[in-house]
This record gives C-alpha cells, sequence and structure tokens, in this order.
C-alpha cells in the first residue's frame, strides 16, 4: 500500500523532463567547449572530436541529455545517425570564421530538410562573440538565412563558451519551446 | 567558390607531403606522424596542439584535418604544399621567433609575416599555374618544390611581378623542366654569386637572386639538411644583394641624374667661372664657394636632397656657415609608390636602406590588402571582395601619393624619428582602410535587414526576425527593439505577421509557466503530507490490530 503512495510521489518528485538535444556544426565551432562549459562549468581545452562526446546536464527543471558529434567533413556525414527522437538541434556557428560562414550556412539549410527533425526546435549558437572579430548576431542571422527558415522556430543566441556567457538562455528557450509544443 | 580537388587528389597530395621527413613530426611539438594541419601556416600538427592552435581562432591559424576534412579547396593544398614544416621553422627562427609559447608563436610579427606570405604565394601560383601537381615523380620533387618556394620567397620580396609569376610557372612545371629551370637561371646571370660587376649594371635587375638559388639547387636536392643550409645560404646572400643592390642603385640614379644634367650644367659654366673668380679674392672662401657650388650642383641633381640637407642644417653656407660635408654620405631615400606594381627592387633597395622593422612595416603596408581580405572578407561574395579591392586600391594609391609628395626618408639617424612617425601615420591609414574595408563589406549585401534591424542584438529568433516581414518601412522604426538585446528568437523575429501561427508570447507562457510550478510543488507537499499521514494511519492500525 505504502509502494503504491511512494511510486505515486515519485513522480512528483522525478518531474523533470527528458530532453534529448543535438548538438551539431561545423569542425573547430566551439561544440565540445560548450558542452563541457554547461557540464562541468569551467572552460576545458578540447582537442577535436573524433566520434562524439554525451553529457546530461539538468538545467531549468530539465533533464538535458546533449550530444555533441564532431563537425569533420567526414563526421558530418553520420550525423544523421543522431536524429532519431531528437527534439532540440543546437547548431554552433563560429562567429569568427567569417570564410567558412557559407558551409556553415549549407549545413545548416540541409539539417532543416531532415525529415527526423522536421519537430525539432532549431537553437543556433553563435559563438565566440568575445573576439573582437565575430560577426554581429544580425551579420550572422544575414549570412546564415535565417529568414529562409519560416516553416519552424528558431533562435540564435549570442554566446562565448570560454566566459560561459549566453547559454543559460539559450538552453531556457530551448526548454521553454520544446515543452510549449 | 574556389575550385574542388577529388578526394583522391588530395589523398594523393598529402601522402606525398606526409613522407616528407620534416612533416612527419609535430610542427609544435614534435610528436610523431601528425595528422591534423594548420592551413594559414602549412604546417603539419599533432591533434593536441591542433587543439591549442583551434583555441587561437580562426584569424590566426586555421585548422583542418588531413584524414577526416576531404573539402580541401585548391588554394588550402597549394599552401600545403608550398609550406611544410622546415620552411616554416627557418622562417620563425630567422625572425628569431623561437618561442614555444603557442600564443606569443602564433601573434608574433614573424607569424604574420609567413602567413601572408604562404597565402600570397600560395594564390599567385594557383593564378599562374592552376593545375594541381599532385603526380610528382619522386621524393625529389617534394625537395625540389621547396626549393623553389624559396625562390619564390626571395622573388617576394623583391617585389618583382613579372619575374615572380615566371618562377610559378617553373614551379608549377613537371620535373622535366627542371634542368630548364636552371638553365633559365644560368641564363639570366651567368655569373655565381654576388659581384662586383653588378654595381655597374643597372639597379632594376633582379636575376642574380635567382642565380645564386638556381645554382645551388642540385646541392640542395641531396638531402633535407641539405636543403635547410642552402635555403640558409640564399638568404644570406640575399641581404648581401640587398646592399649591393642598393649601392648600385644609388650609383646608378646619380650616374643617371648628372648625365642628364651636365648639359644644363655646360651653360652654366660661365657664369659659375666668374663666381668663382669673385670668391678667389677671399681664399679662405674658396672652400666654401666649392661647396656651395657643390651643394647648387646637388640642388640641380637632386633638389629634393637639398631640401633635406638644408632643413636638417647640413647646408654650409646659407644657414649657419658651418661647412660640414655631409652631402657625400647623404643618401636620399624617397618613398614611392609602394603598392604599385611597378614600384620593383629600386624601390626595395631603398626601403631596404632602413633598419629590418621599417622594411617589415613597408613589406605590411604593401600588403594591407591582402592582409584585410585574409582577416575580413573571406567568404564574402566577390562582388564585396572586389568593392572593397577598389576601396582598398584607392585609399591605397592615395595614401602613397600624399606619402610620396610629403615624405623623404633619409638614412641618417637625426630621421629616425621622423620614420617612425611615418610609420605611425601609416599605422592610421591602415586603421582607416581596416575601416572602410568593413563599410564595404556591410554596405552591399543583398538583404542586410536584419543587419539594420538587430544591430548589436545578442540573439535573434525567427518570430523576431519575421515580425514586420513584408513591411519594411517598419523595420527601421523596430531597429530599436533588439538593441542591446541578447538574443532575438523567431517569434520576436517575425512578430505579429505570423503571431497568429505562434500564439504563444513569451510573457504569459512564462507565467503559466510559473503558475504550473506553484501548482505543482503545491500538490507535491500536500500529497507528501497526505502520504506521511496514509502512512501513519496504515502502522496505527497495523499496531492496534496486530496484523
Amino acid at each position: 500500500m505504502g509502494s503504491i503512495f511512494s511510486m505515486v510521489f515519485s513522480k512528483f518528485y522525478t518531474s523533470k523532463k527528458q530532453l534529448r538535444i543535438l548538438m551539431l556544426g561545423l569542425d573547430g565551432a566551439g561544440k565540445t567547449t560548450i558542452l563541457y562549459r554547461i557540464k562541468l562549468g569551467m572552460m576545458t581545452r578540447t582537442i577535436p572530436t573524433v566520434g562524439f562526446n554525451v553529457e546530461t546536464v539538468e538545467f531549468a527543471n530539465a533533464k538535458f541529455t546533449v550530444w555533441d558529434v564532431g563537425g569533420q567533413d567526414k563526421l558530418r556525414r553520420l550525423w544523421r545517425h543522431y536524429f532519431a527522437h531528437t527534439q532540440g538541434v543546437i547548431f554552433v556557428v563560429d562567429s569568427c570564421d567569417k570564410e567558412r560562414i557559407e558551409e556553415a550556412a549549407a549545413a545548416l539549410k540541409s539539417l532543416t530538410f531532415e525529415p527526423e527533425l522536421q519537430t525539432a526546435a532549431l537553437m543556433i549558437f553563435a559563438n565566440k562573440q568575445d573576439v573582437a572579430e565575430a560577426m554581429s548576431l544580425a551579420e550572422i542571422t544575414e549570412k546564415l538565412k535565417l529568414n529562409d527558415i519560416k516553416e519552424r522556430r528558431w533562435h540564435i543566441q549570442a554566446v562565448c563558451a570560454l566566459r560561459g556567457t549566453g547559454m543559460s538562455e539559450g538552453f531556457q528557450w530551448l526548454c521553454d519551446e520544446i515543452s510549449s509544443q | 567558390m574556389e575550385s574542388q580537388p577529388s578526394k583522391e587528389d588530395i589523398e594523393v597530395v598529402f601522402n606525398r607531403l606526409r613522407s616528407i621527413q620534416t612533416n612527419k613530426v609535430c610542427f609544435d611539438c614534435n610528436a610523431k606522424n601528425p595528422t591534423w594541419a594548420s592551413v594559414t601556416y602549412g604546417v603539419f600538427i599533432c591533434i593536441d596542439c591542433s587543439a591549442v592552435h583551434r583555441s587561437l581562432g580562426v584569424h590566426l591559424t586555421f585548422v583542418r584535418s588531413t584524414q577526416l576534412d576531404t573539402n580541401w579547396t585548391t588554394l588550402q593544398l597549394r599552401q600545403m604544399q608550398l609550406g611544410g614544416n622546415s620552411n616554416a621553422l627557418q622562417f620563425f627562427s630567422q625572425h628569431n621567433c623561437n618561442t614555444n609559447d603557442a600564443q606569443k608563436k602564433y601573434n608574433s610579427r614573424a607569424a604574420q609575416l609567413y602567413r601572408e606570405k604562404l597565402s600570397q604565394t600560395a594564390s599567385n601560383s594557383l593564378r599562374t599555374g592552376a593545375q594541381l601537381h599532385v603526380h610528382p615523380p619522386t621524393q625529389e620533387k617534394a625537395e625540389e618544390k621547396e626549393e623553389d618556394f624559396f625562390s619564390i620567397e626571395d622573388n617576394f620580396n623583391s617585389k618583382e611581378p613579372s619575374y615572380r609569376s615566371q618562377s610559378n610557372i617553373v614551379e608549377v612545371s613537371e620535373s622535366g623542366r627542371v634542368s630548364e629551370n636552371v638553365r633559365l637561371a644560368d641564363q639570366l646571370n651567368p655569373g655565381e654569386g654576388p659581384s662586383v660587376d653588378f654595381l655597374l649594371t643597372n639597379s632594376t635587375q633582379v636575376e642574380p637572386k635567382k642565380s645564386s638559388i638556381g645554382s645551388r639547387k642540385p646541392a640542395a636536392k641531396k638531402s633535407t639538411l641539405g636543403s635547410k643550409k642552402s635555403g640558409l645560404g640564399a638568404t644570406k646572400v640575399k641581404t648581401n644583394f640587398a646592399e649591393l643592390e642598393r649601392e648600385a642603385e644609388l650609383a646608378e640614379e646619380q650616374r643617371t641624374k648628372a648625365a642628364e644634367e651636365s648639359l644644363r650644367m655646360a651653360a652654366l659654366t660661365v657664369k659659375e667661372q666668374e663666381e668663382r673668380d669673385a670668391a678667389v679674392r677671399l681664399v679662405y672662401k674658396d672652400i666654401n664657394t666649392q661647396q656651395q657650388k657643390k651643394e647648387e650642383q646637388l640642388r640641380k641633381d637632386d633638389p629634393k636632397k637639398a631640401d633635406q640637407l638644408e632643413r636638417l642644417g647640413m647646408g654650409m653656407s646659407s644657414r649657419a656657415g658651418i661647412s660640414h660635408s655631409a652631402v657625400s654620405d647623404m643618401q636620399t631615400i624617397e618613398q614611392k609608390n609602394v603598392h604599385s606594381p611597378s614600384s620593383t627592387l629600386s624601390s626595395l633597395g631603398k626601403l631596404r636602406l632602413t633598419d629590418s622593422d621599417n622594411f617589415l612595416d613597408d613589406y605590411t603596408y604593401g600588403n594591407t590588402l591582402s592582409m584585410i581580405r585574409n582577416s575580413n572578407s573571406y567568404g564574402d561574395s566577390k562582388l564585396n571582395a572586389f568593392l572593397a579591392d577598389l576601396a582598398d586600391a584607392k585609399s591605397l594609391s592615395e595614401s602613397s601619393k600624399s606619402s610620396k609628395d610629403s615624405w623623404v626618408i633619409i638614412d641618417d639617424p637625426p630621421e629616425k624619428p621622423k620614420s617612425s612617425s611615418y610609420e605611425r601615420e601609416r599605422e592610421r591609414e591602415r586603421e582607416k582602410e581596416r575601416k572602410k574595408e568593413r563599410h564595404v563589406i556591410s554596405s552591399p549585401s543583398t538583404s542586410d535587414e536584419a543587419q539594420k534591424k538587430f544591430g548589436n542584438a545578442k540573439a535573434i529568433s525567427s518570430d523576431q526576425f519575421f515580425n514586420d516581414n513584408g513591411a519594411d518601412y517598419e523595420t527601421k522604426a523596430n531597429l530599436s527593439r533588439f538593441q542591446g538585446s541578447s538574443s532575438i528568437s523567431s517569434a520576436e523575429f517575425f512578430g505579429n505577421g505570423n503571431e497568429s501561427n505562434h500564439p504563444s508570447n513569451n510573457m504569459p507562457q512564462y507565467d503559466m509557466e510559473d503558475v504550473k510550478e506553484s501548482v505543482r510543488q503545491g500538490v507535491t507537499k500536500v500529497a507528501g503530507k497526505l502520504g506521511s499521514l496514509a502512512n501513519g494511519l496504515m502502522s496505527s492500525i497495523q499496531d492496534r490490530y496486530g496484523y
């Protein structure tokens, strides 16, 4: 009898949402650094990801399972294997990499066509905003052609993985967005 | 963008490059068999050092994997081919950059110079010979490539475009033409090494440099060590030549000018004779007069020099009457149009007169264009780059014109402060150019709606973006909405137009969330109390009735 009660109550206690988040982006954008910034709360020097990293992060009454997949050209072809059941996509862009912003835009565009990601919330992290040469958020919005993405909701957030700014706002948006769906 | 070499080509190129002995260790930490590369410097690094490089930012060093990246561009491959660990190492050590601290190393002047040089030589070599030489027959070819790089390096310093392109043609040609390469060099200058004859030849000749490299080439092929040595040797000779060239250049200048003036001088001799007769009356003044005459002649020869002389107080009679014969030692250096392609060795020779820092600065100045392009406009549309180039060229020509008018650098100690102020001015000019460049880049973008709208926003969302989509006149009015905000969401961005589709307004949503949370907490609390009550009840019943 008591076990029934406790079962019922435990439902309330562990009411945290489980969110599966996939973090993608070109190589060197800062995906792994962001992942360990939110996981450990400190700056880590990361080596290029060959394969993937996965961590669970509790934040804003939700339990995020964040998958961070390597962004090298060959590894990009493996992204699709992580798409299933993904509720939110974080696309990380290096704000200083003006040369490859088009490449990033192409990668992002191909993601929006993925049938498995049609329901996923789209979050764009404009990383490395602390660098003087960084493009502004508006510029990145322009270059990534976000104004062409009208069939789904997106959010672009200026972040700095080194200092840890902007990421909690970003995850808050993801949380709200996914729960509102 | 650039042409895309096939995967097989890339593989072949890297197999070849990584088989070079010096590329078998990490450029930074000497770890074995590095598979990552910094395209910016054309060096091979290990995965641990690639982490360091990536943390420095793409404006300093751009890291790619030789195995995981399959979309290398031809230009990047060419940079790797022209670069290589040994060349970079040599360049860094030549420029006294021997630190192991990556932050210092890649922020140094040497690093800046090297990455500009490499990108420029790579793009030049692509322009002249577009084919990717992926099938050089032997390892020797690789060595030869390195050698060629040095010749280009020399070349590059001499800023002689025609010559450079010529050598690049040789560089991209098949190895069968190596002998031709050497032959060409011999043909251009039969003499080996520096010779006194050189002083008498036309100063604009650059060929002797070539000869030193050409003649050394066979020796360099023997081993990597040899090639290194020869590279150093070549540099030594190079500086020697710079000296010789400078002298030759000055001598030539003097000579030609004297020849030009000789006719006019002949017409003036009678007058001078009279003057001299008058001056002879006072014997002690004779020397003075001669100097005066000298000065006069000088004035005709080189009015600028004379002006300088006068201004610096080195003139003989007119100012203080000090007969300081500085004329002969004095060399006038005129800052010519540094940027123009016609400014070849002659201007270089002059630039060399100043200390090495100055030279570096001049170099940078001349190449601000490429540097800025590196840092700013990569990935921009070609139109933008073109516009930027135009703006650059314009500003450069303007600045160089003004500098030509107002600045005369003299290789004398008193001039030092002046040259530094000149540097400062150049710095300012560069700054201006950069600003201009930025402006140019941003202005012509076809739909800068977002830029206008979100100015300094820290985040943008689709709702925000499309808020006033279709009502362009309102965009400006809405500009201030996102000023200073750190995020923009789609709902905010697209705004009212799409509001009906996405009814979730942010504020009510937060409220709902709060209410939900508080209700949940309340329920949990009550349920907890109920649970403990029930448990108590159960246990008391159990106690009482002894179940």
